[in-house]
């Protein structure tokens, strides 16, 4: 599909057709104008030459004598590129001088166009009447020139007339040019400053200053996004409403069980249980909240160039593994992507939470580079899941037999929303030596030192 | 040993209280900033522990007063916000610890007790540089008065470079430092992302760490 044309571009068309079409006007319009202009002069020409002819004809012993006059050839002669004709017709049309043509000339009275030997002429018919003794009658001088001359006038007449229009019209066009440029000014402005924009930055573009039919679009702009700044701020304070409001209460529950079975006697299962399960509702609220933080913050959160090494680092430094070895493969080389580190961080945390509760020691955990894309990754030491589990794996709440009652599989569904965000995706590898779980990120030219 | 806990859900703080009771730790309870103004005015304690958000105020209001007036009383808050900004404004506000709502209470107890120890032991074996105190014995360190979050990777790294200040330590010998470890490897590469970690916490001070490539890495005075 073709690129939608510029709208100073579709402006300029229109202003350039519809100049155009007025010049096609005008120079036709000239161009005929010029025409009968050089005819009438040239007509007049004609006319005085065939009346010179006709008022030095004399009748002589009962007969017309013409005596051709010079003036009349010197009035022919204002036209010297053409060729001339000229006759004289008795009563009955017979000739009695003239110069030979090809062809008859049929002769009308008044002017009237004809061809002379093949070429387009002008002529005319003067009639004098002779009422005299010896001769009666009518005597018919024609008189004819072709239209060399008259065309040549034309067109001299029209384009004398044709040159400043065209500059004036060229003269147009420019101005037009200005007038559009002008007239779209603001709209390059906003669209400069919209690109130059960051996709994160929701404050209203101001609409001061700026035409009518542009403040409406903006306008509206500036509503919905203080409308979605509205959402992203309802949602944040969503988040850390309910964490508060929950872990208060969570942690409570909790002291009270741990206290109710430190003073019991004797084991109580129900107590153990009850136990077991408030920690696992910490360990859910924690990942729920985690999970709505992240989607939150991969809307509203501006990515920055992220060391996917320092992620892989922070994943072993943020929480305690007691009983577990657990093994760093990084290189000497930065692996950067453009993300969220907050929501990086989050992904690689329930990767190796879900190596640490699923898979077997010992684990890796490694950030490296293949070609054109990054990966963060954990390996541990088991089989993995098996393939049904692992196609299923990552939709919200999906729970196997083997999740236990501490995963409501809300792990891998952040990591799933965090490789979704950044343009990546979830790769899972299983053979001899372990199970490999890695989110392949495109990698950013590295820009650091 | 005698603790003050500031919290407005009473059947946490009861809990808490009994748990720390039958741990040998005195502690009062406080619901509201009022009733723990009140407390300290009439009684010494060795730490506080601080809820944020109380039913007359904010918990970081009560410290802010409590370090405006030089009490270096250790303050260890509880937070319902896990998110990290409010982890750094706590401990920006003077916090020696934090802990994250639900919590487990033998961790509450081992926390207690390290803050203590270590307000003791600032009182003796301290190393200063600059604005930054490093205190030997628990390997922790503050700068500017701020107690500052190191992992105990961080920390490991950081004793070694601070008890041999003023030299360059290799890559190599860091390394070794972590050893002991055994939880997790880090490999030698980590290193380097290690020292990036120690200068994003030192940015900004007159302490700072200085790389001679092929050499190492040395912790000194900010130079200009």
């Amino acid at each position: 599909m073709a690129r939608p044309r510029a709208l100073a571009t579709r402006v300029l068309w229109a202003v350039l057709t519809i100049l155009v079409l007025g010049g096609v006007l005008v120079a036709a319009s000239t161009w005929w104008n010029g025409r009968q202009a050089a005819r009438q002069s040239y007509d007049r020409i004609l006319l005085g030459a065939a009346n010179d002819i006709a008022e030095s004809i004399r009748i002589q012993n009962g007969a017309p004598l013409v005596v051709l006059p010079v003036s009349a050839f010197e009035l022919l002669a204002q036209a010297p590129e053409d060729r001339i004709h000229y006759e004289v017709r008795g009563p009955g049309g017979t000739r009695i001088t003239g110069i030979d043509t090809d062809t008859l000339i049929a002769a009308q009275p008044g002017f009237f166009d004809a061809t002379l030997n093949g070429e387009p002429a002008r002529f005319v018919q003067v009639t004098r009447r002779f009422v005299e003794r010896d001769f009666s009658g009518p005597v018919d001088v024609i008189v004819g020139q072709t239209l060399r001359a008259r065309q040549a006038m034309a067109l001299t007449l029209s384009r004398d007339a044709l040159w400043p229009m065209a500059l004036a019209g060229l003269a147009l066009v420019l101005i037009a040019w200005a007038v559009v440029r002008r007239a779209l000014a603001p709209l390059d402005a906003i669209t400069a400053d919209l690109a130059a924009r960051d996709p994160y930055d929701l404050t209203a573009i101001p609409t001061d200053d700026l035409p009518h039919e542009l403040q409406v679009p903006l306008t509206a702009l500036n509503r919905f996004m203080a409308r979605l700044e509205g959402q992203l701020d309802a949602m944040r304070n969503l988040i850390s409403d309910t964490a508060h409001q929950l872990r208060t209460p969570v942690a409570a529950i909790r002291v009270q069980a741990e206290a109710a079975q430190a003073e019991s006697d004797r084991p109580s299962r129900a107590l153990d249980r009850l136990l077991g399960r408030t920690r696992s509702l910490g360990t859910l609220l924690d990942q729920l909240l985690s999970r709505a933080l992240v989607v939150h913050r991969t809307d509203s959160a501006p990515r920055r160039v992220v060391d996917l090494r320092e992620i892989a680092l922070e994943m072993i430094e943020r929480d305690d593994h007691p009983g577990l070895s657990i093994r760093l493969e990084i290189g000497e080389d930065p692996v950067t992507v453009r993300a969220d580190a907050f929501s990086l961080g989050e992904a690689g945390r329930n990767l190796l939470g879900n190596a640490v509760r699923h898979g077997q020691s010992p684990i890796t955990i490694g950030a490296d580079r293949i070609g054109p894309e990054a990966r963060l990754w954990v390996r541990d030491s088991g089989p993995g899941p098996a393939p049904a589990v692992r196609d299923r794996l990552g939709t919200r709440f999906n729970r196997s037999a083997g999740s236990g009652e501490t995963s409501a599989g809300i792990g891998l569904s952040i990591v799933h929303a965090v490789a979704a965000a950044f343009g990546g995706r979830l790769d899972m590898t299983a053979d001899e030596t372990g199970f490999t779980i890695a989110l392949v990120l495109p990698g950013e030219e590295d820009r650091t030192c | 040993m005698r603790i003050l806990m500031v919290e407005d859900a009473v059947d946490l703080a009861e809990g808490v209280v009994a748990h720390l009771g039958r741990a040998g730790l005195t502690c009062d309870l406080a619901e509201t900033l009022e009733a723990a103004r009140d407390c300290r005015a009439v009684q010494r304690y060795d730490a506080i522990i601080l809820d944020i958000n109380l039913p007359d105020g904010s918990g970081l209001d009560l410290l802010r007063e409590m370090r405006a007036s030089a009490d270096r009383t250790p303050v260890l808050m509880l937070t319902a916000l896990a998110e990290v900004d409010d982890r750094v404004e706590a401990l920006d506000q003077g916090a020696d610890d934090y802990l994250g709502k639900p919590f487990d209470q033998r961790e509450l107890e081992a926390r207690l007790r390290a803050l203590v120890r270590r307000d003791a032991a600032r009182k003796e074996e301290v190393i200063t540089l600059g604005s930054l105190t490093y205190v030997l014995k628990d390997r922790s360190a503050q700068l500017g008065g701020r107690q500052l979050d190191l992992t105990r990777r961080e920390a490991a790294m950081l004793d070694v470079l601070i008890r041999h200040r003023g030299q360059y330590i290799s890559k190599a010998r860091l390394y070794d430092s972590l050893y002991g470890f055994d939880d997790a490897d880090v490999g030698v590469n980590a290193i380097e992302l290690y020292i990036a970690r120690l200068r994003k916490r030192f940015a900004g001070s007159d302490v700072a760490i200085a790389t001679q490539r092929g050499v190492g890495y040395r912790i000194g005075p900010a130079d200009g």
